[in-house]
């Protein structure tokens, strides 16, 4: 049987107001190094089949007589051997479904021509092995070319996807992407004792990890945090770099949610200011990009249909659009972007050598590794401990201690540098200065 | 509701299938097993804004393990036709076969067993119908709105998962089912300036019998979440802390649980091999892991690699005795094997990982270990924690940090608050440690930023010294 099986019991019940299937073939081939061992080698086989059924009917509002529409849904995954027996297991969701009474929404709509984007390389779609072998043998050439490290553990992964979705609505796409992520490991040595520097990575194209700069960067942290110092404790101005970018507007992303609008996670208004920029200061310019070719966050069609796009949500600091899902956009009644694919932030004037220079005589920090760095979306506090970062001026480098903020704070201040870079999901300036962080270290 | 259909994976059948197919592989390389994991539950989350019935439909996937006299290979699939399964099997062995080793280390396979294991449970999840557990996660919901109005939105979550493994080898043939059961309460606060959320809940392993844990609770979380409104940001600085058992659990598991996981050591990743039999923390300090710790979210049988639960001393009194393995660390590093093996699902490796890990109780009451702080802050609310084994530095994060002084509690409170430092600085500053004991299921466990399992952490009241900020 096949997903045409399931799509001929969907149409046929008609106490469906709604049904969507997303068929998903994955082939995995996966590498793990440790040292010069191939400790393992794994490969992965998997189908399976995505339904979701909505159910619409009137139903009693709570505290009165009154009957209004409401949507009940169900999203089970069934396994290739377990289509013969749907029919049974649509009964279960059915009844899933209409035990619950939420506000009325439909599956997306087709809302224009499948999108064109960059997923699936050929080279990588090809041959998963032959990927694999060039990424460990590069990451083995470059870890040899750095004096005073090892590398000491390494993981590569070379994942393929076949993906068809289907709707009730008459949304059909097919689309094959690939993704080729993994870690690795160096330690360095010296007679005071041993660092490490942990590198996780992802991307959908092996030249666009760039292995032999990320080893040489890593190799170079891992050497200088031998000599690594505790930072000053106070307050500081601290320029972000690296990792802190990939979740720096966790929390302007949460302002610009449908979802967490619609769950009462913020109170933020289209038109409202979330970030007034002080004199000196970038002004925040914030898109949703889910079309940004060999993207990790791209995509042609999202899990609940809806085609990718690009969409400005902050514009000079001011909310200015929501990233919605289809249901979410029915909901608060705006247009439905999809769900969140890449960040793309606006890049500022100034150089990164121009927000590298210490003024007044006051150390400034430029920290770009940690322990885990995210703001809370909903109250845009962060803390994080430092992994490596430099005091600039007197070139201490720095290791332990942290860094802590309010992120609408910070952003109202903050100088974006000229320069850009694309990670894993996001495009934007490779540098944030910051005013008045708090340290806590020495 | 429907009545249930027979279900599609007959593990009876499934066994003798893989034990013909291992058998077959064998023939082909030093060493093969095979891995059958099936799981199915449901969920049901009620909010203010919205609810959903998740039925978690039975999905299963098979493992085919195979070693070369040196590395090991493996196959994973979810088509478990007689043909697919046959086939990934005998590419596996004939993959592996072609692999010549350099050096051939034999495995040691352990005695024989075959057994099949079920975790007691009183309330089967099974027998309540999609109805009953929406009316459970209804009340609780109910509940929570009506404490106070500055409760925007609540959400409880009532859930169930069944896990049912096989594990096959020359040696051993061994079956598990494990019940487990979630219920989660969450609340959103706001004074219409700032806006927190609190959460609160259980995960155990067993059935129904557990529920009932967040209704007496709802209150207290609530009127948490208020005072977390008018919270100030805490003095950076290093203090006097004392750490409720969800705190003392998360520093557990930061601090010594990935800390000895071996196969970080056979890489060079963890300091605690050069630690082995020396003293990493104070002599009051005790730490486990335990598998077979009853009732537990992280509680088996056997681990993915088919060794028998046992519980493992990781420090005794201060002194790091035993690291959790998987075999391929055990194996190499000439460690006997802990049942630690575990992985996230049938698509992922096995890797040495914590099951239920905390600090052992000592001999202080919780109301005198607060007492005896002249100044220092009273820990809640841990949220998340990140490791660094190699470092032996810890970055333990939480919602809630209490001003002590005189050895009260003051009512001032403090939010977010990060603790950060030298693991062997912070274990062996611990100088007061409770006679309690609590266990908190609803974390799960990455390995570095990936992997995630099911784990519980816990231990009693502690008091130390660190760096909060």
């Amino acid at each position: 049987m096949s997903v045409q099986a399931l799509i001929d019991i969907l149409e046929a019940d008609d106490r469906l107001s709604g049904w969507q299937v997303r068929e998903q073939h994955k082939r995995s081939t996966q590498l793990f190094l440790n040292k010069d061992r191939e400790e393992a080698r794994r490969s992965v086989e998997g189908l399976s089949y995505e339904v979701e059924v909505l159910v619409t009917r009137k139903a009693a509002v709570p505290g009165s007589k009154e009957k209004r529409w409401a949507t009940g849904n169900a999203r089970v995954t069934v396994d290739p051997g377990a289509i013969g027996r749907f029919k049974h297991d649509l009964e279960t969701m059915i009844a899933s479904a209409e035990l619950v009474h939420n506000e009325a929404y439909a599956m997306a709509e087709v809302t224009g021509v499948v999108p064109k984007v960059a997923l699936d390389e050929p080279a990588l779609m090809a041959d998963a092995e032959a990927q694999l072998a060039q990424g460990s043998e590069q990451l083995r050439r470059a870890a040899a070319a750095e004096k005073g490290v090892r590398l000491v553990a390494a993981e590569l992964f070379a994942d393929r996807y076949r993906t068809r979705y289907f709707n009730s609505q008459g949304v059909n796409c097919l689309y094959e992407s690939g993704l080729i992520s993994g870690e690795f490991c160096l330690l360095a040595d010296s007679p005071q004792g041993e660092t490490e520097v942990f590198k996780a990575f992802k991307r959908r194209r092996l030249m666009d990890l760039g292995l032999d700069a990320m080893v040489a960067a890593a190799a170079e942290q891992s050497r200088r945090r031998l000599k690594a110092v505790l930072p000053q404790s106070g307050t500081f101005d601290v320029v972000f770099s690296g990792e802190a970018l990939d979740h720096f507007f966790s929390w302007c992303l949460t302002q610009a949610s449908a979802a967490a609008k619609y769950n009462k996670m913020t109170q933020a208004e289209i038109g409202q200011a979330l970030v007034e920029p002080a004199p000196g200061a970038t002004p925040l310019n914030l898109y949703h990009n889910a079309l940004l070719p060999w993207a990790v966050g791209s995509y042609k069609v999202d899990p609940s249909g809806t085609l990718g796009c690009r969409r400005n949500l902050i514009e000079n600091g001011v909310l200015k659009a929501r990233v919605a899902n289809s249901r979410y956009a029915q909901y608060l009644k705006c247009p439905a972007t999809g769900e969140l694919g890449n960040v793309e932030v606006g890049a500022g004037k100034e150089s990164a050598a121009e927000l590298l220079k210490p003024r007044d005589g006051k150390p400034l920090y430029h920290l770009s590794d940690f322990s885990y760095f995210e703001p809370n979306g909903v109250t845009g506090e962060f803390s994080t401990e430092i992994r490596f970062g430099e005091e600039l001026g007197s070139g201490k480098t720095i290791k332990g201690g942290s860094v802590s903020g309010l992120s609408q704070a910070v952003l109202k201040t903050a100088r974006f540098s000229s320069e850009t870079e694309q990670r894993e999901k996001y495009l934007g300036p490779s540098y944030i200065r910051c005013e008045g962080l708090t340290l806590a270290g020495d | 509701m429907p009545k249930a259909e027979p279900k599609d994976l007959d593990f009876n059948k499934l066994e003798a299938q893989l034990a013909t197919l291992v058998e077959a592989m064998m023939k082909k390389v030093p060493y093969a097993s095979a891995l059958a994991i099936r799981r199915e539950g449901t969920r049901v989350s009620v909010s203010s804004t919205q609810s959903a019935v998740t039925p978690e439909l039975p999905s299963a996937g098979v493992v085919f393990t195979a070693y070369n006299g040196e590395s090991f290979f493996e196959a994973s699939t979810n088509r478990l036709d007689n043909e697919s399964l046959a086939r990934c099997a005998d590419d596996l062995a004939d993959w592996t076969a072609s692999r010549k080793p350099k050096a051939v280390k034999p495995l040691d396979m352990g005695p024989a067993l075959r057994q099949a294991f079920e975790l007691p449970v009183k309330i089967d999840p099974s027998s309540w119908s999609l109805k009953q557990k929406m009316t459970q996660a209804e009340g609780l919901h109910a509940r929570l709105k009506a404490a106070s109005p500055a409760v925007k939105n609540a959400t409880a979550i009532v859930g169930d998962l069944l896990t049912e493994e096989l594990f096959v080898n020359p040696v051993r043939r061994l079956r598990q089912k494990l019940w487990r059961v979630d219920e989660v309460m969450q609340v959103l606060v706001s004074d219409g300036q700032r806006t927190q959320m609190l959460w609160d809940g259980l995960s155990n392993g067993g059935g129904y019998e557990h529920l009932g844990f967040c209704a007496p609770r709802v209150k207290g979380l609530v009127a948490d979440a208020e005072r977390l409104l008018t919270a100030k940001r805490i003095q950076p600085g290093f203090t006097t802390i004392v750490t409720d058992p969800e705190w003392s659990g998360m520093l557990a598991h930061e601090a010594f649980g990935h800390g000895t996981e071996t196969d970080m050591y056979l890489k060079d990743r963890a300091k605690g091999r050069e630690y082995m039999g020396k003293r990493v923390a104070s002599d009051l300090t005790s730490l486990d892991d335990d598998p077979t710790f009853p009732g537990q979210a992280a509680t088996f049988y056997f681990d993915h690699e088919g060794a028998p639960a046992r519980r493992n001393a990781i420090i005794e009194n201060g002194i790091l005795t035993h690291g959790m393995t998987d075999w391929n660390s055990a194996h190499y590093l000439g460690y006997e094997r802990s049942a630690n093996g575990r992985r996230e699902s049938w698509e992922r490796k096995a890797y040495a990982r914590m099951t239920n890990t905390f600090f052992r109780p000592g001999k202080s009451k919780p109301a005198d270990i607060i007492a005896s702080v002249d100044d220092g802050y009273y820990l809640r609310y841990a949220s998340n924690g990140m490791e660094d084994p190699q470092g032996w530095g810890i970055q333990c994060e939480g919602l809630w940090a209490e001003k002590i002084h005189k050895g009260k509690l003051t009512g001032e409170v403090f939010s977010p608050v990060i603790l950060t430092g030298f693991v062997p600085d912070i274990l062996q500053s611990i100088s007061m440690v409770g006679d309690d004991l609590e266990i908190t299921g609803l974390g799960y466990c990455g390995k570095g930023h990936k992997e995630i399992v099911k784990v519980t952490m816990g231990g009693p009241h502690l008091k130390f010294t660190a760096r909060l900020a």
